[in-house]
């Protein structure tokens, strides 16, 4: 278990807070002991969730990234919150699969990802905020 | 600090590119010209992926301009990825299918070499 079961991190909108993200989900994996394909979802998903707000998300006049991890009775539950534009992930097209290189876009990679490797996606748009909630079954990917 | 390094050999009549740690978005951010640079002067290129262990969406980005270079001049480009959670993540994003993934260093070489 998790000696603090919610762990809550904060980041600015730049593309270099991405490492300092990837080391916070890293010690606390070490903490609790993550098998390491729940491990590698979870880096993943909040690596996609974060660089999209990052890149796509408008720095203009918001605030920073919060990111909360905690142990749910579902499982590994991380929650990433924003006041960026209102993006709901959820609710993007399912994607194509390109069939050649000429077709090949990227854009809708990360959230193709999230929905594959996350066991569950939800999202809220509250107060301004988007918060984006994905779920990690210790059962999904094992 | 991110930390991916890539490493450049020749082997035989072709390139291997070497990749080592995380493809992440700050990984990708950092190899990405040296990477599209080579994408255009070389023909016929491995890109090894074995000791990657970690790979995102903007790492696959990088692979697939690059594979679209080496297309659009003649040349080929394949991976060199073993059976993993970096190989999951190419074969659902769909990278797959469009850049050839393989086991060995031996089949990635001989895919590309003319």
């Amino acid at each position: 278990m998790i000696p603090h079961p919610r762990e809550r991190l904060t980041l600015k909108r730049e593309l270099a807070e991405l490492d300092r993200l990837t080391a916070w989900v890293k010690t606390i994996e070490q903490q609790i002991g993550v098998a390491p394909a729940i491990a590698f979802a979870l880096e993943l998903c909040l690596e996609e969730a974060v660089a999209n707000i990052i890149m796509y998300g408008d720095a203009g006049d918001h605030g920073d990234i919060a990111v909360t991890l905690e142990q749910a009775p579902s499982g590994l539950m991380a929650r990433i919150e924003d006041d960026g534009w209102q993006f709901d992930p959820t609710s993007a097209a399912q994607r194509v699969p390109p069939q050649s290189l000429d077709d090949a876009k990227v854009g809708e990679v990360g959230i193709h990802l999230m929905r594959t490797f996350a066991t569950d996606m939800r999202y809220e748009r509250k107060s301004g905020y988007n918060t984006l909630t994905l779920t990690f079954a210790a059962a999904a990917g094992a | 600090m991110a930390s991916l390094d890539m490493a450049v050999e020749e082997v035989g009549s072709g390139t291997k590119v070497v990749l080592r740690g995380r493809f992440d978005t700050t990984g990708a951010i950092l190899i990405e010209m040296p990477f599209n640079a080579i994408t255009r002067e070389k023909p016929a290129i491995v890109v090894d992926l074995s000791a990657v262990n970690f790979l995102s969406s903007y790492g696959i980005r990088v692979l697939l301009v690059g594979a679209k270079t080496v297309k659009n001049k003649g040349g080929k480009l394949a991976i060199l990825c073993p059976e993993g959670n970096v190989a999951k993540v190419l074969e659902v994003a769909g990278a797959s299918t469009l850049i050839p993934v393989f086991p060995t260093e031996d089949a990635a070489l001989a895919a590309v070499v003319p």
